[in-house]
């Protein structure tokens, strides 16, 4: 076991993090030695077992950060405007009533001199100011001009040139697609920054006064934070004052729920959320329900030998008033009307991770999973999943006493079956 | 090397596996406790609503700015309200003022106002130019969409920096592209209706910069802007009888493309601006003809008995979607674009007519006229998955705006005193609206997205 904790540093940082007993028994030491050894000769003697697995999660980020860069670096590509297609223009015809407006020929390349109709401007590009706190601005387009009626012609991209200082416009050829500043500003990536302050705890659930035992779930404790509607900031509107009154009532929590035992019906109505003026202790927790789910859940745990982990529920589940209020609270905040069709038809699933109080941590949601389609139609779909998320995790209204059946949630969103909108 | 090192490294390697493999069990154990199923929820449904976005002034950086500082602002959110997916917050809700292009954007005061987007920009003119930048902040995320903008101009062309900044939020956040730097041509009608005045008229999308650009002496007919806005091809009656005719829009001089006597119409313009298609009459006959711009070349695309006409090609150019009653009613026809074996493609009871093939080439809209009812729907270039979109006593000529998601059409109520104007729908049949015009209108033709 030494030799495995030492050869695999983050393991044995993790396993000993753990609370995990190293056993000191000479037959580790031995194999500690001769798995030391091996290692040095192996390194010596060549990349033998290269393949190294880094730490689960990161996959997982990767994945995101991945698709999010490369989404974002494509798409918010500044006006990539065309190049002016240009036939050329035979017959010169009979003249018309109307004035001709003098018509500039489209000079098609970075010189803006190439054409000189007087008038005549380029679609140019110049990159953004550098060391602004920020973000740069990439795109400077020189809009063509208008002769007249007619449309103008753009004199088309070139090179991206570095950047101007702040002040300075510099009529530039633009760059069709990105630039390595864009993405550079794309990888700082869509956060989401809702000003989580994680050090005010959210009030727990109070646990259900006995005459409710009947399975009426307890109204909650404190209001949350405004139901959206008068749109607070998420976060900070929290109230705080009553959060804190009843954080000492929150710490019971955790210790009251045990494993289920049975199913009490459960008719689930807590939308009004009282506003526990008494601030009474209830006295016993409503019980949760065992799920099938929870059952599996559970007895995988015992396999798994997790009695080491100091946790005050071992595997607690939501029931399905819960997760239908997570439901519809989600469809209240999904707003899918700017969603362009094919953003529609793309499937996104995101890995949501909630802290103790029932908040997000913006950089805790990851993409785990999104269907083909465009870049841009990817990073609409998923940056509306995300909003969506965000936007309403005031509303989940989660136990605060089975956060471990919450902890982390995986949502997909899927329009997939609304068709055309 | 390795030769040397092999057997011991056997036998070791038998150690090491074990080793290893205590140590992978460790951390699958670890796993196991860390990695508990995390809680599956799938959502299939959302709410509709448009999307609120907050676009103060401009910063006016400069002299002679201060008007621009106002109203380019005030064209992008017309653009955006127009497109029904957007809703503008009005000045007086916004809590926060922005002093400065560059300063922090205070997100909490936007987000105490519901706003999810928000538009700064900075104005500034040097002579005749106009300098306009942008940034797109998303409120949730408390932090600027990808990065900003500078768009550069003469002055005279300030709303087309407004059209440009309006395509890129709405690119940005519907990751569809935008509309808004585009323009229609159309017949602007004048006079009572038994002797109405027409010209061919072009404006910009929202109604902004009309200009006439026949004088109204002869009837003119069913214009078809060519995707990058340059041309205009139409039916002139200029002398007597039908001809379809080309206006060059930088030096307004039109000329006729069919030869001779013969009666042509209903021209359109292949979407790279090379060809266009025409019916013409010969023989009493009316079929489908392709005349070559830059050689003058034509050739002969249809040959049945009836007639043929109302042509419209696929974004490719490949294929032809027209209208041929060779069945005995109007109904559309699919066929290649050098001519061919055409399939029909409309089996709706009534009649079908006009139909123009979306520039994303996903759908043809159409006009149907049954019961006494006219429509315009869209459907699958295969003719199906139909959807009549709009209904009314006379709904006629769609043509598809640049980026396939909403369709300019006119429509004319009946009596005497009904004159025509022009309507837009989005491709769901939602959002409805009157594009302003100063007269009576007709036979609208979207250009794509100017370059």
């Amino acid at each position: 076991m030494t030799a495995a904790s030492e050869m695999l540093g983050a393991g044995a940082d993790e396993c000993n993090g753990m609370g995990r007993t190293v056993e000191t028994v000479r037959t580790g030491l031995i194999i500690s030695l001769a798995g030391h050894g091996l290692l040095l000769a192996a390194i010596l003697a060549g990349e033998w077992w290269a393949p190294r697995r880094p730490p689960p999660e990161l996959t997982i980020t990767d994945v995101a950060v991945v698709s999010e860069a490369e989404l974002a670096a494509r798409s918010l590509a500044a006006p990539s405007l065309p190049p002016a297609p240009q036939p050329a223009r035979p017959t010169p015809a009979p003249a018309r009533e109307e004035a001709p407006p003098a018509r500039p020929r489209p000079a098609i390349g970075p010189a803006p001199a190439s054409a000189p109709v007087p008038g005549r401007t380029d679609l140019a590009a110049d990159r953004p100011p550098e060391a602004v706190t920020p973000p740069p601005l990439p795109g400077d387009v020189t809009l063509p001009e208008k002769p007249e009626i007619g449309r103008s012609e753009i004199a088309e991209t070139g090179p991206l040139p570095p950047r101007p200082t702040p002040g300075e416009v510099d009529r530039i050829p633009e760059g069709p697609t990105g630039s390595p500043d864009m993405l550079a500003a794309l990888d700082e990536g869509p956060r989401f920054v809702p000003k989580v302050d994680l050090s005010t705890p959210r009030p727990e659930r109070p646990p259900a006064p006995d005459a409710e035992a009947t399975g009426a779930r307890p109204a909650d404790a404190a209001p949350r934070s405004p139901v959206k509607t008068p749109p607070a900031p998420p976060e900070e509107a929290a109230p705080v004052p009553v959060a804190e009154a009843d954080a000492g009532l929150g710490r019971l929590a955790p210790a009251r729920s045990l494993r289920p035992r049975g199913r009490p019906p459960r008719p689930a109505p807590r939308k009004a959320q009282v506003n526990s003026p008494g601030r009474e202790l209830p006295a016993a927790p409503a019980a949760p329900v065992a799920t099938i789910e929870e059952l599996l859940a559970w007895a995988e745990a015992d396999a798994a030998t997790t009695s080491a982990r100091a946790l005050p529920t071992p595997r607690p589940s939501l029931d399905p008033g819960d997760v239908e209020r997570l439901r519809s609270a989600l469809r209240r905040c999904w707003n899918v009307r700017a969603l362009g069709e094919e953003a529609r038809r793309i499937t996104v699933t995101l890995r949501v991770r909630f802290s103790p109080d029932g908040r997000i941590d913006p950089n805790a949601i990851s993409l785990v999973g999104i269907s083909p389609g465009s870049d841009r139609a990817q990073r609409t779909a998923y940056e509306t999943a995300k909003r969506a998320v965000i936007f309403c995790q005031n509303d989940f209204d989660l136990p605060a006493d089975r956060y471990e059946a919450w902890r982390e949630m995986e949502i997909t969103f899927d329009l997939a079956r609304m068709g055309i909108q | 090397m390795s030769e040397v090192i092999t057997p011991v490294i056997k036998r070791l390697s038998v150690i090491l596996a074990l080793v290893l493999g205590l140590a992978g069990a460790g951390i699958a154990v670890v796993d196991a406790q860390e990695a508990r199923p995390p809680l599956r929820i799938t959502i299939t449904e959302g709410v509709s609503q448009p999307v609120p976005i907050a676009i103060p002034l401009f910063i006016a950086e400069g002299p002679g700015a201060g008007r621009l500082a106002e109203d380019i602002p005030r064209v992008i959110g017309a653009d955006l309200e127009r497109s029904g997916l957007f809703r503008v917050l009005p000045p007086e809700a916004h809590l926060a003022r922005i002093t400065s292009f560059d300063a922090r954007v205070s997100y909490d005061d936007w987000r105490a106002i519901n706003a999810q987007g928000l538009v700064t920009g900075a104005v500034s003119v040097s002579g005749d130019r106009v300098t306009v930048k942008f940034r797109l902040h998303d409120i949730f995320a408390g932090q600027p969409m990808g990065e900003g903008m500078r768009f550069s101009a003469r002055r005279g062309q300030w709303r087309r920096i407004a059209h440009k900044i309006a395509d890129s939020v709405f690119e940005r956040i519907t990751g569809e592209k935008g509309y808004f730097d585009s323009r229609i041509a159309f017949v602007a009608e004048a006079g009572p209706k038994g002797r109405r005045i027409k010209r061919i008229a072009i404006m910009d999308q929202d109604g902004a910069g009309l200009r006439y650009l026949t004088d109204g002496r002869a009837l003119v007919l069913s214009p078809h802007l060519s995707s990058d806005g340059k041309r205009i091809v139409y039916t002139s009656y200029a002398g007597g009888a039908p001809r379809a005719a080309m206006i060059d829009l930088a030096t307004a001089r039109s000329r006729l493309l069919a030869p001779g006597a013969t009666m042509s119409f209903a021209p359109r313009l292949s979407p790279d601006g090379r060809t266009v298609i025409y019916s013409a009459i010969v023989a009493g006959n009316v079929d489908l003809y392709k005349l070559d711009l830059a050689s003058g070349a034509r050739t002969r695309l249809t040959r049945s008995p009836g007639i043929d006409t109302e042509a419209s090609f696929s974004p490719d150019g490949r294929r032809i979607v027209f209208v041929s009653d060779r069945s005995g009613s109007p109904q559309l026809y699919v066929m290649p674009g050098e001519g061919g074996e055409a399939q029909r493609i409309s089996f709706g009871p009534g009649r079908y007519g006009s139909p123009a093939w979306s520039p994303r080439g996903d759908r043809i809209a159409f006009t149907r006229q049954s019961r006494g009812r006219f429509h315009i729907g869209i459907m699958r270039p295969d003719g199906s998955d139909e959807r009549l979109l709009t209904t009314s006593f006379l709904d006629e000529g769609p043509s598809w705006a640049p980026n396939g998601r909403v369709i300019v059409f006119f429509r004319e109520p009946p009596g005497e005193a009904g004159t025509p104007a022009l309507f837009t729908v989005n491709i769901n049949g939602r959002n409805l609206r009157r594009l302003p015009t100063p007269g009576p209108a007709s036979d609208p033709s979207w250009s794509g997205l100017l370059p």
